[in-house]
């Protein structure tokens, strides 16, 4: 055998690539390395019996985490699918998980960590310089201004959830947010208030009439939504869509109610109107089992539904007979609780909107009730050992934005803390993990300003965002197809724990797991004691607390657990008076009216502007995706980061479908081709939210089409936090030629 | 006898004329294969060190205006990190897989085609698997910053002077015919991002990046030329 070096004989002093032997008679015999042949024999080995491994994970295309099947052959991935056992994908997997399960592959991965240089350029640099020199850093801050200048935003997964707070949280510092200041936490908060629970569903199989405030399944997000609602539709419920735009859930609508943006709890009040003032609700409920009705019924006699009408726009007859047929299907019915839509983080009132959403609920007294709005529990992991998993010390200080904001939910908290924080000077390092901020929690300008001001900014991601790209270190994780992550538990009427379980090998060798990053940031920044575990040695102790192990779940891909005893019926209200709450101390301790009532919009569109409104499509739901080849593809060859127009309004201005607008609003001015559409309510504009990227690394994204949150000024909602994505008024012009 | 003898001694005297001949043809088609793949690694990262690629080039190269020029330091950097990295903003890397179609549309394994087997882009195509066997074939092992892009041109223009050396002519003009067809867009990709970026505002940093992408398509073009030459002379 003869060293391949010693068959470079014509020239023996360049570098050579490839390592190992190589042997003369090997390359003499290794045939026509002819790729047909070797195709032929690759399809020959399938037949008969190729490597084929078929393992669980939780889709990473939205955050809605559904359970998928992937099937690599001899180590590549082949195919996804939906997991028929999973509640949220029930065998079907949405555009966006079949789209981003080409991650693993993409050409627009990061592939080793980077470090903003002093031009503003990115240098790669290695994982123990980049580590150390964060965990300097962060010692630095520490010394100088506390833990509690540090901060860390996730958008939750499995891994990053656990390891993220616990990282904060080993450093001292409390200020730990999620996204949701950016989805839905006027709407979780709202319900929270009243309810107890932070989200209910609807009883789909048993339901006759349901409304939609906003929000479309068929746009987003989970498939087994979809099923639901059509099964509903098929079994003859009536599905009413209370939108400014007819969505793609109108196809399984009976109504479309068009409204005016923003006044969705005006119509929401003139329906409790209608069943209060005509003794239409339930009694036996609102006796029963709620607080501070007789309050609501004196506040709510002011909400006639010509009130109504003369804010929302929808007729005070069409508030009438939604209000009589939604008390003649009750108690099988409800108003569906949304999720980001119209007022998960859209208004001055969405927080407010929530609450009535729940309050004609609770009249119509389908709360628990066989096809009415079902509160259900949720499992989590039971203790684990505390010498190998060490409890982390609470930090002493209080979160960052809880004082001025303490209607948000404790579990998310206003991220936009983290923004006002650095611009003040009260953060100076940021950690984000699995999140792009910049682009889509507020007003991107505003967020590149307030961490231009930090000391230390470090995001970990698959790819170079908008917020990488306002970091001092960039560190890459793998995909999701390729990492183990801790546990994720499932709630409803039956709990489940499912996994991400690594399907292929680690693609590019330089990228980690959330793990491994949290684990190294830990050690850098010396608190490496509470991660002294790998990822697999916990996630079995969780699943071995609730009866179960990781081999049971990676062959099942999800696993049933312990019956919650789901039962219909009212249900226990987790709130302080253990009641519905038609009115709430600590919304009066917040400074605002304890009695679910009315709150207008924010900002109203002058004469000659419009309202904007934004949306989920059924290939993006985050900016995230926007990059990825197949769904970029499909955004492109039908023009989806088009502006929707109302016929009428287009007429009015000269525009024809296919025209190109100038978009302006106080903050900022774009061009965008125009869709001319009878589906939107006149005097509205309609952007997906998704579009519009400025990272030069993400070359599909860059330059396609405007991002709604570049014309929303920076404006945080009373009370919660959240970042009224909606508030904004716009005028739009044909740009000529 | 005398005419055999001299017959045989004419016979002779072709044989090695021909050896000569064959002697000659051999080291000119190693040479071209040499050449090659030095041009070929010049699309890797070489850091500091990147003078001597290009001066290995150099000595390869049968005419040496035919080997790219040295550039200076700050444009091989902006090549090194931002043409020739994965994910870099104006990323030109040369792997075979992102010019071509993931997958065969027609290859259907246990009655599935792939799910993307259409989508370009995507790193570990067919390409990539093709070379990976025959590396595997010839026990030569991927270092691990190729281990995402086997068919990266460094490393498979180095397997066809392999070849060549070896003296399997058949096998390397196979790898030139099929794993080399895709240049043309990778020089369309390297002209795009120039001009792509001919609208940025001027910097330092704009103005080195444009000469970086220049030089990528130097190189570019001077690999298509060496794959074209060196299959000529294997023909």
């Amino acid at each position: 055998m003869q060293e391949k070096e010693a068959l470079m004989h014509c020239n023996p002093t360049r570098r050579t690539f490839l390592k190992g032997t190589a042997a003369t008679a090997a390359l003499a015999a290794v045939g026509t390395c002819s790729v047909a042949a070797w195709r032929a024999e690759q399809a020959e080995a399938a037949a008969t019996g190729a490597a084929k491994i078929q393992g669980a994970s939780l889709c990473n295309g939205c955050s809605s985490k559904c359970g998928l099947i992937a099937t690599a052959l001899d180590g590549r991935l082949w195919t996804v699918e939906g997991m028929k056992e999973h509640p949220y994908s029930k065998g079907t997997l949405c555009g966006r998980g079949h789209g981003a399960a080409q991650w693993a592959y993409s050409d627009g991965r990061l592939t080793q960590p980077m470090k903003r240089a002093a031009d503003g350029s990115f240098v790669p640099i290695s994982w123990d310089d980049a580590l150390s020199e964060i965990g300097a850093k962060v010692q630095e801050i520490i010394a100088e201004a506390g833990p509690e200048a540090l901060a860390i935003i996730q958008d939750p997964r499995p891994s990053g959830k656990y390891y993220s707070k616990r990282f904060m949280n080993a450093l001292g510092s409390p200020n730990v947010y999620t996204h949701a200041a950016a989805c839905n936490l006027s709407k979780e908060s709202g319900i929270q208030e009243a309810t107890g629970a932070q989200n209910f569903s609807v009883d789909f199989p048993n339901t006759k009439m349901v409304v939609f405030i906003g929000r479309s399944y068929g746009d987003g997000i989970r498939p087994s939504s979809v099923k639901s609602l059509a099964g509903a539709a098929e079994g003859g419920a009536r599905v009413v869509i209370v939108d400014p735009r007819l969505n793609n859930t109108g196809v399984f609508a009976t109504d479309w109610v068009p409204i005016r943006p923003g006044a969705d709890i005006a119509f929401l009040l003139g329906i409790a109107n209608v069943l209060v003032t005509r003794d239409l609700y339930d009694h036996a409920f609102v006796e029963q089992s709620a607080v501070g009705f007789p309050e609501f019924a004196a506040q709510v006699t002011e909400y006639t539904p010509e009130w109504a009408e003369g804010i929302c726009d929808v007729p005070a007859d069409t508030i009438v007979e939604i209000a009589e047929s939604l008390a003649a299907a009750a108690p099988a019915c409800a108003i569906e609780p949304s999720w980001r839509a119209a007022f998960g983080c859209a208004y001055q009132n969405s927080f407010e909107t929530a609450r009535a959403v729940c309050a004609v609920n609770a009249l119509l007294g389908c709360w628990g009730q066989k096809g009415g709005a079902l509160i259900t529990s949720s499992p989590k992991a039971g203790d684990v050992d505390p010498v190998k998993f060490p409890e982390v010390p609470k930090p002493a200080a209080k979160r960052l934005g809880d004082a001025e904001y303490p209607l948000a939910l404790s579990g998310t908290g206003t991220n936009l803390a983290v923004l006002n924080g650095c611009a003040d000077g009260a953060i100076q390092g940021v950690f984000f993990y699995n999140s792009n901020a910049v682009q889509g929690y507020a007003q991107p300008a505003k967020w590149r300003e307030a961490l231009s001001q930090a000391k230390l900014v470090v995001t970990i991601d698959v790819q170079m965002s908008e917020t990488a790209l306002a970091s001092d270190y960039v560190l890459p994780e793998c995909t999701v197809l390729e990492r183990l992550e801790l546990p994720e538990f499932i709630g409803g009427k039956k709990h489940y724990v499912a996994l991400r379980t690594p399907v292929i090998e680690r693609i590019h060798p330089e990228t980690r797991p959330c793990d491994e990053i949290f684990a190294g940031l830990a050690e850098a920044c010396g608190v490496g004691e509470y991660f002294d575990f790998t990822v697999e040695e916990l996630a079995e102790a969780q699943l071995a607390s609730v009866g179960t192990s990781i081999e049971e779940v990676r062959e099942a891909g999800i696993v049933e657990l312990a019956d919650p005893g789901f039962a219909f019926g009212t249900p226990t209200f987790k709130t302080p008076t253990e009641k519905f709450q038609f009115a709430s101390a600590k919304v009066a301790e917040a400074g605002l009216n304890p009695v679910i009532g009315y709150v207008p919009r924010l900002v109203e569109p002058a004469e000659g502007e419009f309202s904007l409104i934004g949306g989920k499509q059924g290939i993006h739901s985050h900016t995230m995706t926007l990059n990825l080849e197949a769904l970029n593809a499909i955004s492109r060859e039908y023009q989806l980061e088009r502006l929707w127009m109302a016929a009428s309004d287009a007429a009015d201005l000269g525009i024809v479908d296919g025209d190109t607008v100038e978009l302006s609003s106080s903050e900022c001015s774009g061009q965008v081709a125009v869709k001319v559409t009878e589906r939107l309510k006149p005097g509205v504009l309609f952007l997906p939210t998704h579009y519009g990227g400025t990272s030069p690394y993400l070359t599909r994204a860059q330059g396609f089409g405007l991002n709604m949150m570049d014309f929303v000024p920076l404006h945080l909602e009373p009370g919660v936090g959240s970042t009224m994505s909606q508030e904004v008024a716009v005028k739009v012009r044909k740009v000529e030629g | 006898m005398q005419e055999t003898r001299g017959g045989a001694a004419r016979a002779t005297a072709q044989t090695s004329e021909r050896e000569v001949v064959r002697d000659a043809a051999r080291v000119n088609v190693c040479a071209k294969a040499a050449y090659l793949s030095t041009i070929g690694a010049l699309f890797s990262r070489w850091g500091d060190d990147y003078e001597a690629a290009y001066e290995a080039a150099r000595a390869t190269a049968a005419d040496l205006a035919i080997a790219p020029a040295t550039p200076v330091g700050a444009v091989r950097c902006r090549l090194e990190n931002e043409v020739l990295t994965l994910g870099a903003p104006a990323a030109a890397v040369p792997v075979e897989s992102l010019y071509k179609p993931w997958a065969d549309g027609r290859e259907r394994r246990r009655g599935v085609s792939a799910e993307f087997g259409a989508a370009r882009h995507l790193l570990l195509g067919d390409s990539a698997q093709h070379m990976r066997a025959l590396y595997r074939a010839l026990e030569l092992e991927v270092p691990m910053e190729f281990c995402a892009m086997p068919d990266h041109v460094t490393l498979m223009t180095e397997v066809v002077a392999l070849c060549v050396d070896a003296g399997n002519h058949e096998a390397a003009l196979a790898l030139l015919s099929e794993h080399f067809d895709w240049l043309d867009a990778y020089e369309q990709t390297l002209l795009a991002h120039a001009a792509a970026l001919s609208s940025a505002p001027p910097s330092a940093r704009t103005d080195e990046l444009a000469r970086a992408l220049a030089h990528g398509r130097e190189l570019a073009v001077a690999l298509a030329a060496a794959v074209r030459d060196l299959s000529v002379s294997l023909r």
